[in-house]
């Protein structure tokens, strides 16, 4: 192993390290971006204990209106939810009820 | 319902045909194609205002709150890009004939109410939208010269898709007459 390669795997190691740590204690962070009228990526998998946070990258304000209700998320904002129970949750924005999304949540906590 | 919205297209593709197509092209600066646009969005406020005053559809009143905070919000964006680029939007004929046109379905709006308020406004809602996101679409955004003020153009348009997509939905919705 080269010096190069030597550095990458030691980063991956403790990148992975951290990770693990930090999803042991907090969750996970996931970042759904609201833009164009969509929400990016429309379609999430996360673990009970992440936190998915929505921001508004769009000109125009949104909902993220399901089982939770944002309120408006004005331009720039944002609006965040930690995930307490495993299943499969459809959401929407109220203003514009083309924009949908959904969240599948699983039950096993991350290693 | 094509003679309600169609004026709207009327208006713009006699301007344009008016002026020749290329040439209509050629004779919009990026100031004026920029009056035009927040001109369209202050006519949409205008008629959601309509619509929340002679309105008891949910779904109507949904969609014209969302077209007042929308076109708001955008003609807000663009009034910042003007300011950031030290530059004012420029009246034009275009703009003039939109307003003269609109003036003439408020007239008709206004001497409405219940389901027929309901279906002319969802309708124009509809063709409106298809008309103005055309020709933003086809001629404006090929067109405007400013890399930021086309890529504002581009985020607008994609809102304003989806206004027309909502707006296919609740026509679809209506009661049948």
């Amino acid at each position: 192993m080269g010096l190069r390669q030597a550095l990458i795997a030691t980063a991956l190691a403790v990148t992975a390290g951290a990770a693990a740590a930090c999803g042991a204690e907090e969750g996970g962070r996931i970042e759904v971006g609201i833009a164009a009228l969509k929400f990016s990526p429309d379609s999430v998998k996360a673990r009970v204990g992440d936190t998915v946070v929505w921001e508004n990258r769009d000109l125009v304000p949104h909902t993220v209106s399901g089982p939770f209700e944002s309120g408006a998320i004005g331009v720039g904002g944002d609006f965040e939810v930690v995930l307490t129970e495993p299943g499969r949750i459809s959401y929407s924005c109220a203003y514009h009820p083309g924009m949908r999304g959904t969240l599948t949540v699983a039950d096993a906590p991350r290693e | 319902m094509g003679h309600r919205w169609l004026s709207a297209f009327v208006a713009l593709s006699t301007l344009l045909a008016a002026h020749g197509r290329a040439s209509a092209q050629a004779d919009l600066n990026d100031l004026e194609m920029a009056h035009v646009a927040v001109t369209a969005s202050n006519i949409d406020i205008a008629y959601a205002h309509l619509a929340l005053a002679f309105s008891d559809n949910p779904e109507i009143r949904a969609f014209a709150e969302t077209m007042i905070r929308d076109h708001t919000a955008v003609n807000g964006a663009v009034a910042d890009l003007a300011k950031r680029l030290d530059v004012q939007a420029q009246d034009n004929d275009m703009s003039r004939s939109l307003l003269r046109d609109a003036e003439r379905i408020k007239g008709e709006m206004s001497t409405l109410r219940g389901a027929e308020f309901d279906r002319y406004y969802a309708e124009n809602e509809l063709g409106y939208h298809k008309t103005v996101n055309g020709v933003v679409e086809e001629l404006f955004i090929p067109n405007i010269e400013n890399r930021e003020v086309r890529e504002a153009f581009a985020q607008a348009l994609a809102i304003f898709r989806g206004h027309e997509g909502h707006a296919e939905r609740m026509v679809a919705a209506l009661p049948a007459s």
